[in-house]
Formats: structure tokens, C-alpha cells, sequence
């Protein structure tokens, strides 16, 4: 219904109400009352007649009574007729008798005219009410009519006015509204008064005007945007959510080659050489799942795909934006083709450097060497100081030198390091021995706590681990005060081992918290000066500690001292003596929190289950490739990996394709629904913040159902047991016997998968043995003797102790375990 | 003080004249009016209806201001026709005798194609035949003056049959008719003009029984007070609305068929009619 339709119903729909009140209220109303009256009303004209007529009747006037009723007739059409009769009952009007005309209701009123109480003559009057009506009625309806003829005219002049005076301007403001909508910003409307729609007008018209100087800022501001991403010297992609490119600024087309008009709508892949481009997908699809940030917020590395096929690398920020209802991501690239050769450049500079240093400085530091060994009681005391100067300078420089290279090395990812089995408690010994002397120089003590560690093993690299406590040892001796002392603690925590190194020095600020790992950071630059030091010496050991799979972090109150640590994962079981076993399943937590992780170890410690913990994904494949584990809790954010990714990598390797993994996340309902088609590769989810209740239930059900193999190992050599039971826990149920009637015994009792025998045992040969072995478990010979082709054709291995390395037995035994699986 | 008023007075009548001087120096006498009488023959919206057009043309014509003076009834009339209340006046032909003899009125005109007679007329299936079974009875009159209808044939009667009649006085010619054929009285008295412009209703139920001797028809005299000029002035005036349609048209409203120049000569025979006699009974009345 359009506007006019709306003025005009309400005065419409008023004027029908009042024609029809009128007209079926008023008027019937109306008419019943005038019937009511009419009598009455004729009557009183009667006596009026009466009146005018004694007169002429006194008088005998016929003429005149005549007269008087022939007007009476004449303008009372209703009255069919009058009859009047004089006091004999003569007829005086009218001459004849007259027939009546109407066939309606006709009444008849008589009346006599009295004079003096004499009768002179008698009315008789026949009136037709219907008539009488029909003529009040005519008027009545003549009367409606106008009224609402006025109505109807009043109603159409409204309603004119309301055209004019209203629709009119809105119907033309519609128009010019429309016409902006479509963009025709010209269209104006000129409309001024002071009314309603004059104000509706004009605020129209202003915000018209406001959307003009917006629109024309907008331009200005796009404009403005589009020139500074045309001319950034970076290029800057936008995608959405697919990956699909929907902007390529021009710095873009240059760095690729690509113009934008063929590259908008390509998915962003085309930009990227194997394997990111095989992978981006995944990386979209995990961000997009999980939200997990791998790159997004975080600059990086990477390599880009020119459209010649040419690679180069590239530094890439990625940033999210929401635009409206749609994500989009937003990168910048930097071509650093060049910088990075000038890295190159400078790092082959300084190799060469710091290598053709090396040699004249070793003939100095010889020199030197031999000169003060040698003749120093032949040189006077001052140019043995001088002496004694230079040769602590030349020691400096060369540590400097080797720290530079070590760096070199580190970053070129040439760190070569040689794994083997040591007592920590043994190297900190030494280190303490071999940084005595620099302490002592300093007048500082130093102190070594080792409690309870000293059958403690790692597995690192001797040396590089020797760099680190002379690197953490020098720089507490450098910061503590004369007669003070640097206490070196080693603990164990669970199936790591924390060394320590605390000094009372000045302590660390907190702002400098964030830099102190750095190359060449000292948090004061005077300390180079005054304490000495190249400034390399914890990013050298940051460096090695996380390649030997732990960490490295310190605590400092600023007046009391600073604490340097570093954790590394243990390789022994520390000093417990259980039977394998009572011994619970291994457990490895792979959770970057501290205190969370902390935690957990302590409820599995309580539920009986040990446990390690691994504060990132690297340090677990670390703790994975040493032992196998009953169970995974892993963390799905982690500080180096994608925990899904992480998962997908543990089911390619052979060793954890089967390996339990309960997830820990703050985001696990969320991924485990994208992880859907893959949930039996994850035992459980477990959502932050822990039910600590479902987590032992979960763990409980995993590890009851444990269907691991059960191995008998027989010998008498205890060592050997001790050895062979560290090689083999995890893997398998180790069980073993000493003596022969002790392993029938257990033969009897218990069924095995697997059985290893020394032939040589205290009461008999452990051959026997092979007579009571189930047909189909199979027999690993593990003696000092070497077997003959006879007893080999028995069994199913037979290996030779101190030829066999450890890997061999452990390889052996879980082929034979797999084949009979 | 009484000085002074003469003098205004004098003063002011020197003025009154003066637009009468103005208007005879354009030929007219339009500044006074002459007051007209007519004798109540009709009702006086009928008279007023009939004679109103007359003295309109007869005004426009001779430049002579007519203005009807109504009278509501006979005695109204006569009574103003003896003060000389009227500067012309149309009367039947005995008040003509007696307004000349009181007044000094002047018959000027009246209508030469007729002469008044009175008629008795009864029901036409009445079984009276002749005027002598009136003798004694109620005969219905419009009024005891009335010339042609009353005294005409009261006198006749009474002077050649010897009758005697019972009179009815009803106000108009009409009423007298009406009174006849209603029954109210057996008879009626009027005149041969009157009855003729009655409908043919009233006409057609009645019957002439009698008819008199005839006098003049009415006359318009005028008033000795009248200039000459005037006077002679309307006499001319009328007798030439008589020769043309639309005067003769009005004229034959009055109704007078054809107008001619009057004197007082011409009704010198109704003296001897004893009218006198009857109205003597009347006025006695």
C-alpha cells in the first residue's frame, strides 16, 4: 500500500464512518421521531387553520374559506383532502365530493370550529402520513446528502493536501534516495519548510552531503592505502581462507615475476618450491582447526618460487585480519636473496678469519707457553708480568676465536657432536677441576654438590658439556665478589638430572631477561671490559644443551645472586632397585609448562607410573629413540612442533607407530574433532584444565592392557641381568631366573614369548632348558661361548657376549618377538 | 421663536417646490405620487394583482407617480372616498353619484362596451323559476353596499315585483355564489362581470334567475384637487391603453372592454333609483 492510499484510507475510512452513522444511526433515529410528531404537529396546524378560518366562516365568506384552503391544499401536497361541513352538516368545502387520490395510509382528523361554545363547522381532514414522510424524508435525505457531499469534498481536499503537502516531497526524497543508493550522488532535492518533512528534507540533505565527504574521504584514504602498498618496497600478498590470492601488490610481481592479473585467484601454493608447497594445505587446515600459530604473528624464514621456476629465500610475515565476516591472511615478503649471501659473505669472512688467526696464534701462545715455562726464573720480575699479560691475552684470544668458530659452526647447523655414556657427576667433578684455577685466580671457591648422583648417566657429548660448565663456572666466578664461593649442584628430577651453578653476584635486571641467551649480550656493556669475556658464551651453550636434548634457563634476584641450569634427560634408572617387574610402565610427558608438567609427573609418581618430562617435541623424539614408553601425554601446542603434526610424524616411525598418546590441550574437543578419521591414533583427550581422575582411568585402561611380550632372560651373572634388563625395559616384561631348576620352575609357571639362555649356568647346561620351552616361542642364545652349528640349528639366534653389541641383542630380540606376533 | 418657525417653515416649502420645477422643466411630474383607490369588489390581493401592472404602465407612460391605496373593505372604502382620501379612484357607478355630490369626484373614464347590471342566480337544479318564490327568502349579497349586486337588484325588485329579500352578507361577489351553491342561502345577488370570471366549477352549477336594468359600468374619477393637466393627463393615458394589445390586455383584467371618456352626466339616471333606501337600512344597521 503506497503513501497516497495511507492519507487518504484514514479519511476515507472517517468519512464512510460518518456517512454511516448518519445514515443508519442518526436518520432512522430521526425519522422515528419525527413519525411520533407528526400528529402532534398536525393537530397544532389545525388549530392554527382553525384560527384563520372562524373569522370568514363568522362572515359567511365561502370565497375567502375557500381561498384559505385551497392554499392549505396546495402546500400541504400530503393532505389528500379537506371536507368542511357548516353546524347543518352542509358541505362548504369543497364543492363536490372528491374522490382520494393515494392508495397509501390514509388518517382522517376531524376538528370542530366553535364560537362562543357554538359549533360552526367541522373539519374533516384526510392526511396521507406515508406522503407526509416521503416528503420529510426527501428532505431528510436531501439534507444527507449534502452533509456528506460537504464530508466527501472536505475528505478529497484532505486528501489533495495531504499529496501536496506530504507525499509529494516524500515521494520525491524516495526518488533522490534511490538515486544515491544507485551511486548518483548528484541527485539533490530542493524542498525547504519548516514542517516535518521540510526537516526530514533537510537532514536528509546533510547526511547526503556527509555521505559525499565520506565517500570522497574514503577515496582519499584507499587511494592513499593503494599508493603505499603499490610502492612498498615489500611485497604484500593478501589470501583467504583457501589459500586463493586475492591481492598482489606491484613489489610482489617483481619479487615473482607473476603480474597480479594472472596471479589473483591462483591458491598461493604457486609461490612456494617443495616441499612448503606439498605441506601449505596441511598448515592452513591445522591453523584453521586448531588454532595452533605456526607462522602467522611470528616472522620467519622461508623459501619462495619465482615464476622462471627459480627459488630464493624469503623473510615472511604473516598476519591475520577479519574483514567483515571473512578471515584473510595478509603476507609480507622480503626478497633477502642478497642478504643472506652477504651472511654467507661474512661468515666465510670470519671462518677464514679466525682460522688464519689460529695459526700465528698458535706459535705466540708456544712461544709464550715456553718462555714462561722454561725461563721464567731467568726474567726479571717486571717483564714477567708483561710476559704473563700477553699470554693471557693470546689464552683470550684463542677463546674467543674457538667461541666465534663454535658459533659459526652452530649456525651453519655443522655442530658435529659425539654421543656417549658418561657420569655427569664425573664431568662436573672435572669441570670443577679444570675452572679451579680461573676461580682461584678470582679468589673465588667452588663448591660441589653431587648427593645421591654419582651412578647418574647422560648421554652427551663430554666436551661440549665441558664447554658449558666452563662457560657457566667462569661467568659466576667473574660476577662473584673475592672469598666468595660458586656452588655446582647436581640433582636428579625424576628422569632428568639438573646441574646448577649459583654465584652471590649482583644478579640479573629483568629487562634483560629477554636477551641474555643473545650472542655477544652482557647486561652491562662495561662488563666486557671489566670482567672480560667475548660475550658468545651462553648462546654457545644454549646452543649445545638443546642439541643434547635439554634445556637451559636461569633464576636471579638482583643483590642475591644468579642460578644457571641446565636439565638433561637421564639414561639410567637412577639409583631405584625394583624388580623389573614391580617396576610401573614408563611414561613421557611432552608439556612446555614447567609447573603443569611438574605436576603431572607428581600424580603419576603417586598412581605408581614413572615418568620423564620433555619440555618440547624435540626433546621427546630424543627420549623416544633412547627407550620405548608405555604412554605419551603430549601437549598439543608446543614451543618447536604442531602436536598433530608431531603425532603424524611418531605413526610414520616404526618404533612409536604403536605407542599410547593421551593429547593434553587447551584445545583438545576442538582438535579431536578435526582428527576424526585418525581418533585411533590417539588413546584419549584431555582437556585443560585436567580431570586429573579420567586422566588415571585413561592411563590405567591403557597400560592393564598392555599385551607387552614376556621375555625369561637366564644367567647367573647379575651384571649382565642388570644390562640387559635396562637394554630391554620398555620394550618387553622382563622376567629372568639365575639358575636352571629356577627358570623350569618359571618355565612352568608362566608362559613366555621369548627366551634367552646362558648355557652356562651353576647347576647345569641351559640347554636343557630347550626341552621345556613352549614349541614356537623362540630361543636366543646369549652366552660367553660361542655356539655350535648344532646348537644353532636349534634355536632361533645365538649371539656371543662382548662380540655382540647391545644393539644387537635388543635388534634380535624384537625381530623374533615381532615375527612370532 | 414662532417667528423663526414660520420663517423655516416658509424656507422649507420654497425648497419642496423646487425639485417638482426640475423635474416639469424635463417634461415630468414625477415628483408627486397620486394616490389610487379601488372599490373592494375582490380580495385585495386580487385587486392588488389586477391593478398593480395598470398604474405601473399608466406611471411609465404619462410620468404621473400612481400608487395603489388598498382599502380592506367596502365601508373602508366609501368611508375614505367621503374624506377625499384618494387622488383618483375606480368606484361603482352610485358611489360615483355620491362621491361627486360629497367630494366633488369627476368621473373621467369608464368602460363604454359596458353597462352594469345586476343578476340573481340560484342552484342550476334548483326548482325556483322565478323571482317571486325569493320573495321572503335568504338571498346571500356581498355587502349591503354593493352596487351591481345588492342595491341594483334589491331596488329593482322591490320596485317592480314588490319583493322583499332576506339579505346575507358575505363579504365578496364569490362568496355570494359559493354561499348559493352550498346551500347557505337559496339565492345570491351579484353582477354579470363577477360571475363570469368565476371558475367553470362555480359557473357551471349555477343559474341566472334575473337580471336588472343597466346603469354605466364603474368609472375612475378624480379628485377636484387634482390638477386639470393631470388629470387630463391620465384620462388620455388610459384611453390609449386602449389602443394597443398590451393595454388592452391589462384593461380587461379590471374588467373593462373597451375604455372610453366618462362624465358625470352619464350617471345622472341612478339618482332616481332610490337607492338611498336600501342603504339607509344598512347604515341603520
Amino acid at each position: 500500500m503506497n503513501l497516497q492510499l495511507k492519507l487518504f484510507l484514514p479519511t476515507f475510512l472517517l468519512f464512510i464512518g460518518i456517512a454511516a452513522a448518519m445514515h443508519f444511526y442518526w436518520l432512522p433515529n430521526y425519522i422515528a421521531f419525527e413519525e411520533e410528531h407528526q400528529i402532534e404537529s398536525e393537530q397544532s396546524f389545525i388549530d392554527v387553520l382553525n384560527t384563520a378560518l372562524l373569522p370568514d366562516l363568522l362572515n359567511n365568506d365561502l370565497a375567502k374559506t375557500h381561498s384559505t384552503l385551497d392554499k392549505v391544499l396546495a402546500d400541504r401536497q400530503y393532505w389528500q383532502s379537506i371536507k368542511l361541513y357548516d353546524n347543518a352538516e352542509r358541505l362548504l368545502y369543497p364543492l363536490e365530493e372528491t374522490q382520494l387520490k393515494s392508495r397509501g395510509k390514509l388518517g382522517v382528523m376531524t376538528h370542530d370550529i366553535n364560537f362562543e361554545d357554538n359549533k360552526v363547522a367541522r373539519f374533516e381532514i384526510w392526511i396521507d402520513f406515508e406522503a407526509a414522510q416521503r416528503e420529510e424524508l426527501a428532505h431528510l435525505y436531501q439534507l444527507e446528502i449534502l452533509l456528506l457531499s460537504i464530508l466527501l469534498i472536505a475528505a478529497v481536499l484532505t486528501s489533495l493536501l495531504h499529496d501536496r503537502w506530504i507525499r509529494q516531497p516524500l515521494k520525491q526524497l524516495a526518488n533522490v534516495a534511490s538515486d544515491i543508493a544507485l551511486g548518483h550522488y548528484d541527485s539533490k532535492m530542493e524542498y525547504h519548510s519548516s514542517d516535518e518533512v521540510g526537516r526530514l528534507v533537510a537532514a536528509f540533505n546533510s547526511m547526503h552531503q556527509q555521505i559525499m565527504q565520506r565517500e570522497h574521504d574514503l577515496v582519499v584514504s584507499m587511494a592513499r592505502n593503494k599508493a603505499v602498498i603499490d610502492n612498498a618496497a615489500d611485497g604484500i600478498i593478501t589470501i583467504d581462507i583457501k589459500g586463493r590470492i586475492e591481492a598482489f601488490n606491484p613489489a610482489a610481481e617483481k619479487i615473482f615475476g607473476y603480474s597480479s592479473v594472472e596471479i589473483i585467484g591462483q591458491n598461493i601454493k604457486i609461490l612456494m618450491p617443495e616441499p612448503y608447497q606439498r605441506e601449505h594445505d596441511g598448515y592452513l587446515y591445522n591453523y584453521l582447526s586448531t588454532g595452533v600459530k605456526k607462522i602467522i604473528g611470528i616472522g620467519r624464514e622461508a623459501e619462495g618460487l619465482r615464476k622462471d621456476g627459480s627459488t630464493f629465500p624469503l623473510d615472511l610475515a604473516i598476519s591475520e585480519v577479519q574483514l567483515d565476516d571473512r578471515r584473510l591472511f595478509i603476507g609480507i615478503i622480503r626478497d633477502i636473496t642478497e642478504r643472506k649471501k652477504i651472511d654467507k659473505m661474512k661468515s666465510e669472512f670470519i671462518s677464514t678469519v679466525s682460522h688464519e688467526l689460529r695459526t700465528p696464534l698458535t706459535s705466540i701462545r708456544g712461544a709464550l707457553g715456553l718462555v714462561l715455562g722454561k725461563g721464567a726464573k731467568d726474567i726479571p720480575a717486571k717483564l714477567l708480568r708483561l710476559l704473563e699479560t700477553a699470554n693471557r691475552n693470546s689464552n683470550r684470544l684463542t677463546f674467543m676465536i674457538n667461541d666465534i668458530l663454535d658459533l659459526e659452526k652452530i649456525s651453519a647447523g655443522e655442530l658435529d657432536l659425539q654421543f656417549e655414556i658418561v657420569s655427569l657427576s664425573a664431568l662436573a667433578k672435572r669441570a670443577i677441576d679444570e675452572n679451579d684455577g680461573y676461580a682461584h685466580s678470582h679468589k673465588v671457591k667452588l663448591k660441589l654438590l653431587d648427593n645421591g648422583v654419582e651412578n647418574t648417566t647422560v648421554r652427551v657429548d663430554q666436551y661440549r658439556l665441558l664447554q658449558v660448565f666452563a662457560n657457566l663456572i667462569s661467568n659466576a666466578v667473574k660476577f662473584s665478589k673475592e672469598n666468595d664461593s660458586v656452588t655446582i649442584e647436581v640433582k636428579r628430577i625424576d628422569n632428568k638430572v639438573r646441574v646448577s651453578v649459583k654465584d652471590n653476584g649482583p644478579g640479573i635486571a629483568a629487562e634483560f631477561s629477554s636477551r641474555i641467551f643473545q650472542r655477544f649480550a652482557q647486561a652491562d656493556s662495561s662488563d666486557t671490559r671489566e670482567k672480560g669475556g667475548t660475550g658468545l658464551g651462553l648462546s654457545i651453550s644454549q646452543a649445545i644443551i638443546n642439541q643434547l636434548g635439554g634445556i637451559i634457563d636461569y633464576k636471579s634476584v638482583i643483590g642475591e645472586g644468579s642460578e644457571f641450569f641446565f636439565e638433561l634427560p637421564c639414561c639410567d634408572d637412577g639409583n631405584k632397585t625394583t624388580t623389573p617387574d614391580e617396576n610401573p610402565p614408563s611414561i613421557l610427558i611432552c608439556e612446555d609448562d614447567a609447573d603443569l608438567a611438574q605436576i603431572l609427573a607428581e600424580i603419576l609418581h603417586q598412581n605408581g607410573y614413572s615418568s620423564v618430562i620433555a619440555p618440547n617435541a624435540e626433546n621427546a623424539r630424543l627420549y623416544l629413540q633412547k627407550g620405548p614408553y608405555q604412554l605419551l601425554l603430549l601437549d598439543l601446542v608446543l614451543p618447536d612442533a604442531n602436536g598433530l603434526d608431531f603425532i603424524a610424524e611418531l605413526r610414520k616411525t616404526e618404533d612409536t607407530r604403536q605407542l599410547p598418546i593421551i593429547v593434553i590441550s587447551g584445545k583438545a574437543d576442538e582438535a579431536s574433532k578435526n582428527f576424526n578419521g585418525n581418533a585411533i591414533t590417539v588413546a584419549d583427550w584431555l582437556q585443560k584444565p585436567i580431570d586429573f581422575e579420567r586422566l588415571s582411568s585413561a592411563m590405567s585402561n591403557l597400560i592393564e592392557h598392555d599385551q607387552r611380550s614376556r621375555i625369561l632372560h637366564v644367567e647367573d651373572n647379575l651384571d649382565v641381568i642388570e644390562v640387559a634388563q635396562a637394554l630391554l625395559e620398555g620394550e618387553v616384561n622382563y622376567d629372568y631366573a639365575t639358575t636352571l631348576s629356577e627358570a623350569l620352575k618359571k618355565l612352568a609357571e608362566h608362559t613366555y614369548n621369548l627366551v634367552i639362555i646362558d648355557i652356562s649356568l651353576p647347576d647345569g647346561s641351559g640347554l636343557e632348558l630347550l626341552a621345556h620351552i613352549e614349541r614356537g616361542c623362540p630361543v636366543v642364545i646369549f652366552s660367553g661361548q660361542e655356539s655350535s652349528a648344532e646348537i644353532s640349528k636349534k634355536v632361533d639366534a645365538t649371539l656371543t657376549k662382548s662380540i655382540s653389541s647391545n644393539d644387537e641383542l635388543i635388534t634380535t630380540v624384537k625381530r623374533l618377538l615381532k615375527q612370532t606376533n | 421663536m414662532n417667528v423663526r418657525h414660520v420663517n423655516m417653515t416658509a424656507m422649507l416649502s420654497r425648497l419642496k417646490w423646487l425639485p417638482l420645477l426640475l423635474f416639469l422643466s424635463n417634461g415630468t411630474v414625477a415628483g408627486e405620487v397620486y394616490s389610487v383607490g379601488i372599490v373592494p369588489q375582490f380580495e385585495s390581493r386580487q385587486i392588488t394583482h389586477i391593478w398593480q401592472p395598470i398604474l405601473k404602465e399608466v406611471s411609465r407612460r404619462s410620468n404621473i407617480q400612481l400608487e395603489l391605496k388598498a382599502s380592506p373593505n367596502m365601508v373602508a372604502f366609501e368611508k375614505q372616498l367621503k374624506e377625499g382620501v384618494f387622488d383618483f379612484a375606480y368606484m361603482n357607478p352610485y358611489q360615483a353619484v355620491t362621491s361627486q355630490q360629497m367630494q366633488g369626484y369627476m368621473p373621467l373614464l369608464n368602460d363604454n362596451g359596458r353597462k352594469l347590471f345586476g343578476i340573481i342566480v340560484v342552484k342550476k337544479d334548483s326548482p325556483i323559476r322565478s323571482v317571486q318564490e325569493l320573495d321572503g327568502q335568504q338571498v346571500a349579497f356581498p355587502s349591503a353596499t354593493a352596487l351591481g349586486a345588492t342595491l341594483l337588484t334589491r331596488a329593482e325588485l322591490a320596485r317592480k315585483f314588490n319583493i322583499t329579500l332576506n339579505g346575507l352578507y358575505v363579504k365578496s361577489h364569490s362568496s355570494a355564489y359559493l354561499n348559493v351553491i352550498t346551500g347557505t342561502a337559496i339565492a345570491g345577488g351579484g353582477v354579470q362581470n363577477t360571475l363570469l370570471q368565476q371558475p367553470d366549477a362555480i359557473l357551471n352549477k349555477l343559474r341566472v334567475l334575473y337580471t336588472t336594468d343597466t346603469v354605466p359600468s364603474h368609472p375612475i374619477s378624480a379628485h377636484p384637487r387634482v390638477l386639470p393637466p393631470i388629470q387630463a393627463a391620465i384620462q388620455q393615458t388610459f384611453l390609449d391603453l386602449g389602443n394597443d394589445k398590451k393595454g388592452r390586455q391589462l384593461l380587461a383584467n379590471i374588467p373593462i372592454k373597451k375604455i372610453g371618456p366618462a362624465t358625470i352626466s352619464d350617471y345622472e339616471p341612478i339618482k332616481n333609483l332610490n337607492l338611498e333606501t336600501f342603504l339607509t337600512g344598512v347604515t341603520s344597521q
